[in-house]
């Protein structure tokens, strides 16, 4: 076999053999990214949305917060008119509910809440006598020029 | 590291095409040296320019573009060349979106503008176009130069999607966008250009569905195209041949089948590691520089070659998908979601084409194709993959430097 033969030889199984090298590394820092993004994200989920009271500060609404006065719940509110566990609201396939807790009463907008509500951006819950608006993330947030800006510093994951 | 594998691949290649024959082919050589420079070219320059882009995606379209050129330099030299600048040209072109998408804001409410230029871009082949193997989609600009305006339409088919859905409206609010698509779809089909109808269309259902989650609208779509690609069965000749010709290639072996049956035969050939490059006959096969060059992979590379080619757009679809789920708004989402699916849909349709999975459309292979206009799109397509990359990793950036900020002035996270 002459040398040009060995060189046809040698190149037919060096040119699939360099497609493969190449597809299998692209796969793998695909397969690291894809795992450093899960470990990320699983870190810290990212919020569903935030509460913003009166006075300007924001709690950062986890896929389930419950709110109230014990240092137990997610969202500690100070204020005395609220229950040690107040409400809860929490995200069930893409749509974010509050639902009251306690005997005290859970204003939506205004309205006592008798049972379980949906929530959008732009409401406003009542709880004893603190009032926060709600600002859901999701990729239509609606709302004026100062919020989704805002929003949006809670919102969107690290991926 | 992996340029060099890819560069090893070309100057291997095409050495060996080069002392294949009597005489040495110096001009082998010369374009394997083009080839290591423009890799080389771009791995300096690709990490300088956009600090966040995808370098995955970079060596997916250097690793096709490469075994593109390969294969057109083993067929016809001269035509390896031309892509050789086309390629380049493209790159460069993909560098140019990159940074055009990213100096201004505001892109997203373009909407009408999009869909009228695509709509200009599709009438244009209609009204100045040459018909050349049986799709009308080509207008000659001078004795040499000849472009496809569908292919980029298809960046501004991507674009007219992105911006229309990536708001929740009311359902008169898509209709312009439903119309627009219908125009496409029928002025590709009066073009006889049923591959790229079917390309803008599938990619339309595809985004449909991401942005809208509605598996009704997109059913009702599929259904649409059923009936419609029935309706075209029984108006239009060139369907009815084509499809008659996917079920039973062999009964017409010399006129309409060939082609296909050529293919089939190439591939069968090839066996797992193929016949050997440049020991094939790929020129046996009609069109076998741009729509059937999968057939000559096969052939000469083996089916090795082939799957690992389907992976690599597998592989692309993934990162586009990586991409598009880590943009920040809805509109570069979806930009990114389209032409993903618009190169990965291309792919599949020719594959399944040439392997008689479903019927032949006229399309390229994107990237290893010979078509300049078909690499100028693709890579098109790349750049604003590239460009939404690039931004995402910027913001990545600043809201990792907001956190920081956010922490050490006690703010908490």
């Amino acid at each position: 076999m002459g040398w040009r033969e060995l060189y046809a030889l040698a190149v037919r199984y060096l040119l699939p053999t360099i497609m493969a090298a190449v597809l299998l590394r692209v796969m793998f820092i695909t397969a690291r990214e894809w795992r450093a993004a899960r470990r990320a994200r699983d870190l810290t989920p990212p919020p569903i949305g935030s509460l913003t009271d009166d006075a300007g500060r924001q709690y950062a609404l986890g896929h389930d917060s419950v709110l109230g006065r014990s240092r137990r719940c997610d969202i500690v509110l100070s204020d005395a008119g609220v229950a040690g566990v107040h409400a809860q609201i929490y995200e069930r396939r893409r749509t974010v509910f509050l639902q009251p807790l306690a005997r005290g009463k859970v204003f939506l907008n205004g309205a006592a809440l008798s049972g379980r509500a949906k929530l959008q951006s732009g409401d406003t819950v009542g709880l004893g006598e603190t009032a926060l608006t709600v600002r859901l993330c999701g990729r239509d947030q609606g709302g004026d020029e100062a919020g989704p800006a805002k929003a949006e510093s809670q919102c969107g994951t690290d991926v | 590291m992996v340029f060099l594998l890819i560069a090893l691949f070309a100057v291997a290649s095409l050495t060996l095409l080069a002392i294949d024959g009597d005489d040495t082919d110096i001009w082998a050589f010369v374009m394997a040296g083009c080839i290591v420079a423009v890799l080389a070219a771009e791995y300096i320059l690709f990490p300088v320019l956009f600090r966040h882009g995808d370098r995955s995606l970079l060596l997916i379209i250097n690793t096709l573009a490469v075994l593109g050129l390969v294969f057109q330099y083993r067929l016809d030299p001269w035509t390896a060349f031309r892509q050789l600048a086309w390629f380049i040209v493209g790159l460069t072109v993909m560098g140019g979106v990159v940074w055009f998408l990213s100096r201004w804001e505001g892109f997203e409410a373009g909407s009408w503008l999009y869909m009228g230029m695509g709509l200009a871009l599709l009438a244009a082949s209609l009204v100045y176009g040459s018909t050349a193997g049986g799709a009308k989609s080509w207008v000659r600009i001078s004795e040499v130069l000849s472009i496809q305006p569908s292919e980029f339409a298809k960046v501004t088919l991507c674009l007219s999607l992105a911006s229309v859905l990536r708001e929740q409206r009311r359902f008169t609010g898509y209709l312009p966008l439903f119309a627009f698509i219908l125009l496409s779809v029928a002025l590709l089909v009066v073009q006889k250009d049923l591959g790229a109808a079917a390309l803008y269309y599938i990619t339309f259902l595809g985004v449909l569905m991401a942005a809208t989650s509605n598996g009704w609208w997109v059913s009702a779509g599929v259904l649409g195209a059923a009936g419609g690609a029935v309706a075209a069965y029984h108006f239009f000749d060139h369907v009815r041949l084509r499809v008659s010709v996917w079920l039973d290639p062999w009964s017409l072996p010399d006129t309409g089948g060939y082609q296909i049956i050529q293919g089939l035969e190439a591939v069968a050939r090839g066996g797992l590691l193929g016949a050997g490059l440049g020991q094939g006959f790929p020129t046996r096969i009609p069109a076998v520089r741009n729509d059937y060059i999968f057939a000559a992979v096969c052939e000469e590379l083996g089916i090795a070659a082939g799957i690992i080619v389907i992976a690599f757009y597998l592989i692309l679809v993934v990162r586009g998908a990586f991409i598009a789920r880590a943009a920040r708004d809805s509109f570069r989402s979806l930009l990114a979601a389209s032409a993903t699916l618009m190169i990965a849909a291309q792919s599949f349709i020719i594959i399944g084409g040439v392997l008689r999975m479903i019927p032949l459309t006229g399309i390229t292979l994107p990237l290893v194709s010979y078509g300049g206009s078909s690499m100028l799109g693709t890579l098109m397509l790349c750049g604003i993959l590239q460009a939404i990359a690039q931004r995402n990793g910027i913001d990545r950036q600043s809201a990792r430097q907001a956190k920081a900020k956010r922490v050490t002035q006690g703010e908490g996270p």
